[in-house]
């Protein structure tokens, strides 16, 4: 007794709609309820009370509280509680106060300034360090792309006060040495394999890595703006990608972590250029 | 029935013990198979049975391989070669620890299997 298309669909049907996401899990779920469903109709029930029986021993509450289980246990945990998710959102808020001081009219020492942006650099970096050692949860992985990007970004600057030639090489420094302190506490590549492993699993993941540049992207978007209201406008920014870092992390959703993302980055984006053809018009 | 909480510890090894001996078995399949074995005092849920299974892959200790049955994918674990070579101790250890059980709780010996 093997089910039929149909019969299978409404099981999948069923999975989906207690939101089980993962490929692995409903999988594992699918096939599982179709076996217990074909023994029951194997001694007589008919496919309908044999899947009201199968839902009764495996309501979906548990189905799901397993895959989250699961998830966790293999470090593939896709919501995390406010406590782990708004503290990845410091470096977001010490870049929009970097971005706020530096483009508003008022006179912001300095010092200041470069303190707020190299904390916000340095704690991208220490982000990166900490989530190769814990294997990269999701959480991490804006680090990920600011890194990367920021590093890439950087090989074309040059600093003004220590040499007039661009960086080069020189720029992925920052990276390397994080790398090496990574390997001094977790020696291996197996913090990368996990990476590919969850951006395979998970292929909005490397848009959320992405995402780790949005503030500089914004930074850079009102470049040479110097006006009282471009307070505001940094503010609300970086509130908007702050708040959208923290729902992806938060969202039991796929549909809503993702939207979370995109809606963040979109609005925070068009307030940004907004801003900016303001100003220059 | 017993209870999940005495079952915890075991549950990874007498999965080990049951595929080594099977060969390849798929997750529905090795509830049912604790079940009959135990006449039914044993219980594996899947909300244990499934987290130990994916955990026992990621450890590299078994293997899956995929085959559609009718319209649906059924996964197979097998034991991986690293698994092959470590099953034995694995399943002399929570031998040793039934044994020690045995002689903690002063059971009788003869109900249970000795070499």
């Amino acid at each position: 007794m093997i089910l039929n298309e149909l019969q299978v669909n409404k099981i999948k049907g069923y999975l989906k709609n207690c939101n089980i996401e993962n490929r692995l899990i409903l999988g594992d779920f699918l096939d599982h309820l179709c076996c217990m469903i074909e023994q029951n109709m194997t001694e007589g029930a008919t496919f309908d009370d044999s899947l009201k029986k199968a839902f009764s021993h495996l309501p979906g509450s548990e189905i799901k509280s397993i895959e989250l289980f699961t998830l966790k246990l293999l470090n593939m945990e896709t919501r995390f509680s406010y406590r782990i998710s708004l503290p990845a959102t410091i470096p977001f808020v010490l870049f929009g106060l970097f971005w706020m001081f530096s483009n508003s009219g008022f006179n912001v020492p300095g010092v200041i300034q470069n303190i707020l942006l190299l904390s916000s650099v340095i704690s991208m970096f220490a982000l990166l360090t900490i989530g190769w050692i814990k294997d990269f949860p999701r959480w991490s992985f804006p680090a990920i792309g600011f890194c990367l990007l920021f590093s890439l970004f950087s090989m074309n600057v040059a600093i003004p006060s220590i040499s007039d030639d661009i960086l080069g090489f020189w720029a992925w420094v920052p990276l390397i040495i994080t790398l090496i302190i990574a390997q001094i506490f977790k020696p291996g590549v197996e913090p990368i394999k996990n990476v590919i492993k969850k951006s395979r699993e998970e292929l909005f993941l490397i848009v959320y890595a992405l995402y780790g540049f949005a503030p500089f992207i914004l930074l850079m978007l009102s470049d040479e703006i110097h006006t009282n209201w471009m307070m505001p406008v940094a503010i609300l920014s970086t509130l908007i990608l702050s708040a959208g870092n923290s729902l992806f992390l938060s969202c039991e959703r796929r549909v809503s972590r993702v939207l979370s993302v995109i809606i963040s980055g979109v609005l925070a984006v068009v307030i940004t250029l907004t801003a900016s053809y303001l100003y220059w018009k | 029935m017993f209870s999940q909480e005495i079952l915890k510890g075991t549950i990874k090894p007498l999965i080990i013990k049951l595929i080594k001996d099977e060969r390849r078995m798929y997750g529905y399949q090795i509830t049912q198979k604790v079940k009959e074995l135990s006449s039914q005092k044993i219980v594996i849920t899947e909300g244990a049975l499934y987290p130990a299974l994916h955990k026992l892959v990621e450890e590299g200790i078994l293997i899956t391989e995929s085959e559609w049955i009718g319209n649906r994918e059924r996964k197979y674990y097998s034991l991986s070669e690293s698994g092959k070579e470590t099953a034995p101790a694995k399943l002399e250890e929570i031998r040793e620890s039934i044994l020690m059980l045995v002689q903690l709780f002063d059971l009788k010996p003869l109900v249970y299997d000795t070499k």
